[in-house]
């Protein structure tokens, strides 16, 4: 007797099985890579800014120190964007009349704020701690690369919380003398392993990996 | 009164009504919703934006939250205040440790006045006749009065500035008559010292000294001048720590269950009428071997105490127990009673030798206390005999809240020109010509004194958000200078100046504005002798025993107060502490009267008293006098108020200037109709299970058996590892015993954790949010006990077992987390918690709410959307701050740095968190104590809330 279906039909099933099973299994897995790609993290990217501010110029030939303008980074949960007012400690002497500081006079005589684009961002619901990170002894570098050498500032991790995690599991790979928190060139003289060991015992660096720490 | 087809809340959008769906038009919905959910993970963060200050104040650093004080005043009486602030932003008030009224401590107002800043219904310019006007119009306008006769109607006031500017205009305006009005006024408590002593005093206590209280209609465990530091001496009265520790008694005789009369080991429930004579012949017993004390006295007393012989037994043994106590015992009394019986009570301090001991007496605080310009019948003739020339309304909402038959709201049209200094055009700001919005407590400058008289600064957290201005600005303007006038800030800095003189100034300034109130600024004590003879013409005096009608007691309300903060949504849903009713007012009935007049729960009664009636759903009340009926003023707010309008029934509508306390003449008729009410406890009975829920149990039988708890402490047999995983344990006591169910943490928790409201229908349905609730349960015929209920943080938690996601887990230090991004809604966790700790969120209920209102959600709680679990975190953010603060200082964490808003806001310092895992920590202290015990211990959750049993104090003569 003729079948009814034709032999290749056999086929179309086969492969209809095959694309349920694998189907969603690849859908989950193109969103899990999705959100580790630099698209989605923001690793990478560099954002314009209102005002020509070069951190080149600023830490490597001036040498200002990162806490100078990022001062709450030692007492606060945020390091801080400076206010113009900071600016116009050095910029009511030099560069007094450039056209690229406008922005910043405006703002400081007419007391409104300039509107940064922001470059590092965690989630709403991460509460991360500026403070706790400089007094336990990881640099300004670690999380925010060569800013020394950005021109326009780009995020320079991955800022996701596998990333966290990866210190706060093992900080000894990481950590630094709190005197050399700032530097952008500092490195161990020694193995890192073994200074980051006696850091993490004489500083008492004990990072949460609670929930909690980081969601509240 | 409104019925359940027309709904009365006018934030609808806090109850989220959404339109009636169909099975079908369900699916296709959610379908579509799964199937576009999982793309949302595919978008990348939205770019931000940081804005920088262009000139950063000093004292600011970006992040973290700074503390101002200030001080809040009810009435007159203020209260000092810690305000946090975030740049600039007031999100959360606590109480102010070093203020005598405060130590520390608040109560609900204080702790929802925030929110009443962000107010969207707060007025947002000058008005006349309903037109936006601008400030300096009406400062100009104003600043040429010298020869009108001004009448001003402020609020009571205790502030030397305000006491000042009055003396000024006095001067400067020869027709000027002020005028002050409260609606709970202390009138009848400055007549009854008067009365005895010939002035008006207030009656300052001292109740740690105190063995036996006896409390006539007076709630001060939860209201009055200085009640926090009554709850907090009254408490430490009777925080046992040991078998050997004393206990004070407490007995309450009351018309309505307070919270007072909860926290008493001998309540007595009487109809308003009843109290008088109770008062009377207890009285009657204590003065019985006065020698002072004329027998005509007696023999009046005993005339009047006649209605309440049925009660004799009762009042013989609390005399006997007074009398055994002199000199360590207190009689007080509420404000609602007449003067007489305050007369009477300071008879009975004089006679039980408790004066300089724990009663002591001093000038009120307040502003001409006891004068006839507080009374607001000279306003009212004045206003009837059209001789005002100009009425200035300051403050306060007197044509909402003055007596119903003085009809004020008619009569401020008679003035040839006023003037309202108002929070929101509400039914004050209807009849004048001018409208001023006025600054909220945030945005002022000020000063007030405490019910001891120490001088208290209000300063401002924030600049005006509406350009509000405040009474003292206002008075100034009246002051000739016109727009000219001097800001709040100015004009008591200069008062000041003037009376501290110019050398040291800015110091003496700068100190007292930083610590919110001035040294040895308490008003001394007076030693007075009582004047019996006009004492017993009082007495002769007293009405006879009324009839046998329904007796009406109209009283200031525990959440909304007098009406003011009946636009505070915290404070609306808020429970009542005692009945649990949340959003409205109901008529409170006990169940005999209910079934004697053949009502049930949410049956629509309708009161009337001449010529005005109101329609009221009944409640049935625990506690509650029979032949009484009690009805919460300050509800069914008119005017423009965003939540509060239409919320319950204005009972001012029956009060007159005749009958302000109790009415035995008021009609009442059954309507036939039903108003749904929202409870947020049905269920009041423990069904026997005292051991596993509430456990108390009697001084004596402690006594005997200390460790009566010990088999309800325990932890299970487990073959699990229970080792601690981090050197610090938190955990949290809660003393039964010393709490009295005031709430206050309730609202605490909400304005720390960002608790969203979700109205009266959420409520209805169970949805309410608390993450802190206060249950009640009955004990007996008159004995209704609190016990907080919050997560337990269970160290074997039945949530975390089966959440699917592992949202909820346990931290290495004993808390149960809650990860809201990783929750996906399921609820089985909320299902299998035996407290019903967890709440959900069915809607976006912060999404919903204006830019203005959001900013008092703290900005170190995660905000949660719909679909996620939430419950309370033990103030995780303030215990991870703390640790961090400590690392940052290269220091371990204290006992005592770390306080959950709850343990803070605590007028008795129930409340106790900290690490269990230190020795020397107060909270493990309080967890080995021999009454601790687990609330539901045989289930093996291990809950790291414990609770300290309740011990009741009865008298062996009445304990039956």
């Amino acid at each position: 007797m003729q079948p009814v279906f034709p032999r290749w039909s056999n086929s179309i099933y086969r492969w209809t099985i095959a694309a349920l099973l694998v189907g969603p299994a690849s859908f989950i897995a193109l969103l899990w890579v999705l959100a580790r790609t630099p698209y989605y993290t923001g690793e990478n990217a560099v954002r314009d800014q209102p005002v020509k501010f070069d951190h080149r110029h600023h830490v490597r030939d001036d040498g200002i120190d990162c806490l100078y303008c990022h001062s709450g980074a030692k007492t606060s949960a945020y390091a801080g964007v400076p206010p113009a007012s900071l600016c116009m400690n050095c910029h009511s002497q030099i560069w007094t009349d450039s056209p690229e500081l406008s922005l910043v006079r405006t703002s400081f005589y007419t007391d409104t704020p300039i509107r940064w684009n922001r470059v590092n961002a965690v989630p709403d619901f991460v509460f991360f701690n500026h403070s706790i990170h400089v007094a336990k002894g990881v640099g300004c570098v670690t999380c925010h690369g060569r800013v020394d050498e950005m021109g326009l500032v780009f995020q320079a991790r991955r800022l996701s919380m596998g990333w966290c995690l990866d210190c706060h599991r093992a900080p000894e790979k990481f950590l630094r003398p709190p005197d050399q928190v700032t530097s952008m060139e500092w490195v161990p003289a020694g193995p890192q392993i073994e200074l980051g060991r006696r850091l993490k015992k004489t500083l008492a660096v004990n990072p949460s990996v609670e929930c909690t720490g980081c969601h509240r | 009164m409104t019925t359940s087809d027309d709904p009365p809340i006018r934030a609808r959008r806090l109850e989220q009504f959404r339109p009636e769906v169909t099975r079908r038009g369900f699916m296709h919905a959610m379908g579509a919703s799964f199937g576009l959910a999982g793309l949302s993970a595919c978008v990348r963060a939205p770019d931000k934006e940081i804005l920088p200050y262009s000139r950063q104040p000093p004292e600011v650093t970006p992040g973290v939250a700074k503390h101002y004080a200030t001080s809040m005043s009810i009435d007159g009486y203020a209260t000092g205040l810690l305000v946090e602030s975030h740049e600039g932003r007031p999100t959360k008030v606590e109480g102010n440790p070093d203020h005598p009224a405060s130590l520390g401590a608040t109560g609900i107002h204080e702790q929802g006045m925030v929110l009443s800043l962000y107010d969207p219904s707060r007025a947002r310019a000058v008005a006349r006749g309903g037109q936006p006007a601008r400030w300096a119009a009406f400062a100009n306008a104003h600043a040429t009065m010298a020869a009108a006769k001004v009448h001003f109607l402020l609020e009571p006031t205790s502030s030397p500035l305000r006491v000042n500017l009055i003396g000024r205009i006095r001067e400067a305006i020869p027709g000027a008559t002020f005028h002050f009005h409260a609606p709970l006024s202390r009138n009848r408590a400055w007549d009854g010292a008067a009365l005895a002593f010939g002035r008006p005093l207030d009656v300052r206590y001292d109740l740690s000294l105190a063995k036996v209280v006896l409390a006539v209609d007076r709630d001060f465990l939860a209201s009055g001048p200085g009640w926090l530091v009554l709850a907090r001496q009254f408490a430490d009265g009777r925080r046992l720590l040991g078998q050997s520790d004393s206990m004070n008694r407490l007995y309450v005789a009351e018309t309505a269950l307070t919270v007072t009369g909860t926290a008493a080991d001998h309540r007595l429930a009487l109809r308003p009428s009843q109290i008088v004579a109770l008062t009377a012949l207890l009285a009657e017993r204590v003065l019985a071997g006065q020698r002072d004390a004329p027998p005509e006295l007696l023999g009046a007393l005993e005339r009047a105490a006649s209605p309440a012989r049925e009660h004799a037994a009762w009042a013989a043994a609390v005399a006997r127990d007074l009398l055994a106590n002199r000199g360590a015992g207190v009689v007080t009394v509420g404000d609602a009673q007449p003067p007489a019986v305050h007369a009477i009570v300071h008879a009975m301090n004089i006679a039980l030798g408790n004066v300089d001991r724990t009663v002591r007496y001093a000038p009120p605080p307040i502003f001409e206390a006891g004068e006839a310009s507080h009374d607001l019948g000279g306003l009212v003739g004045a206003l009837a005999a059209g001789q005002v020339d100009y009425l200035a309304i300051l403050g306060g909402n007197p044509v909402y809240d003055a007596y119903a038959d003085q009809d004020l709201g008619q009569l401020v049209a008679k003035a040839r020109g006023s003037v309202y200094l108002g929070p929101c055009a509400n039914e004050t700001a209807r009849p004048v010509d001018w409208f001023v919005p006025e600054a909220h407590l945030l945005e002022s400058w000020g000063d007030g004194r405490a019910f001891d008289g120490t001088v208290s600064f209000a300063q401002p957290l924030i600049a005006p958000l509406f350009g509000g201005r405040t009474v003292d600005e206002v008075l100034a303007v009246f002051l000739g200078q016109g727009a000219q006038a001097e800001g709040s800030h100015a004009l008591l800095r200069d008062y000041w100046r003037g009376k501290h003189g110019a050398t040291g100034f800015d110091a003496f300034w700068e100190s007292t504005v930083r610590r919110g109130l001035m040294d040895r600024t308490a008003i001394p004590t007076l030693e007075q002798r009582i004047a019996w003879g006009r004492l017993q013409a009082a007495v002769e005096k007293l009405p006879a025993s009324p009839a046998d009608a329904l007796e009406i007691q109209l009283r200031g309300d525990p959440r909304v107060y007098d009406g003011r903060f009946a636009n505070n949504a915290w404070l609306l849903e808020l429970p009542d502490p005692v009945t649990q009713l949340s959003w409205d007012n109901a008529a409170l009935l006990s169940a005999a009267t209910m079934t004697q007049l053949g009502v049930q729960d949410e049956d629509v009664l309708e009161l009337s008293y001449e010529g005005r009636s109101i329609r009221v759903p009944v409640l049935a009340a625990h506690g509650q006098a029979d032949g009484s009926l009690t009805l919460s003023l300050g509800y069914g707010r008119k005017g423009e108020l965003a939540v509060g309008r239409d919320v319950g029934v204005n009972a001012y509508a029956l009060r007159t200037s005749l009958a302000p306390y109790a009415n035995g003449r008021i009609a009442l008729t059954k309507t036939g109709e039903q108003f749904p009410l929202a409870r947020a406890q049905l269920e009041f009975d423990l069904h026997g299970r005292e051991d596993d829920i509430f456990f108390h149990e009697s001084l004596e039988e402690y006594r005997k058996d200390p460790r009566f708890t010990a088999h309800k402490n325990t932890a299970p047999e487990t073959l699990y590892d229970l080792k601690p995983g981090a050197p610090r344990q938190w955990g949290m006591s809660i003393d039964l015993g010393v709490c009295t169910g005031c709430s206050a943490c309730v609202v605490a928790c909400q304005a720390e954790n960002n608790v969203p409201v979700v109205g009266r229908e959420g409520v209805r349905k169970g949805r309410r949010m608390h993450w802190l609730r206060v249950d009640r349960y009955e004990a007996g015929e008159e004995q209704l006990f609190a016990e907080p209920m919050l997560c337990q943080h269970c160290e074997k938690a039945p949530c975390e077992y089966v959440c699917p996601v592992n949202a909820t887990n346990h931290s290495a230090d004993g808390l149960n987390q809650m990860v809201y991004n990783r929750c996906v809604g399921t609820r089985f966790c909320s299902n299998n918690c035996p407290y019903k700790v967890r709440r959900f969120n069915f809607f976006n209920y912060t999404d919903d709410i204006t830019p203005l209102e959001r900013l008092v959600l703290n900005p170190d709680v995660t905000v949660r959307d719909r679909g996620v679990m939430e419950k309370c975190s033990y103030c995780v953010q303030r215990i991870r701050e703390a640790e961090i603060h400590a690392g940052v200082e290269a220091r371990a964490v204290r006992d005592g740095d770390i306080r959950t808003a709850c343990e803070q806001a605590c007028p008795t310092k129930a409340i106790v968190f900290g690490n269990v895992a230190d020795a020397g920590a107060e909270v493990t202290r309080l967890r080995h104590a021999d009454r601790s015990f687990a609330v539901l211990n045989d289930l093996g959750t291990v809950p790291r809330t414990r609770y300290l049993a309740r011990i009741r104090n009865p008298n062996p003569e009445l304990a039956r």
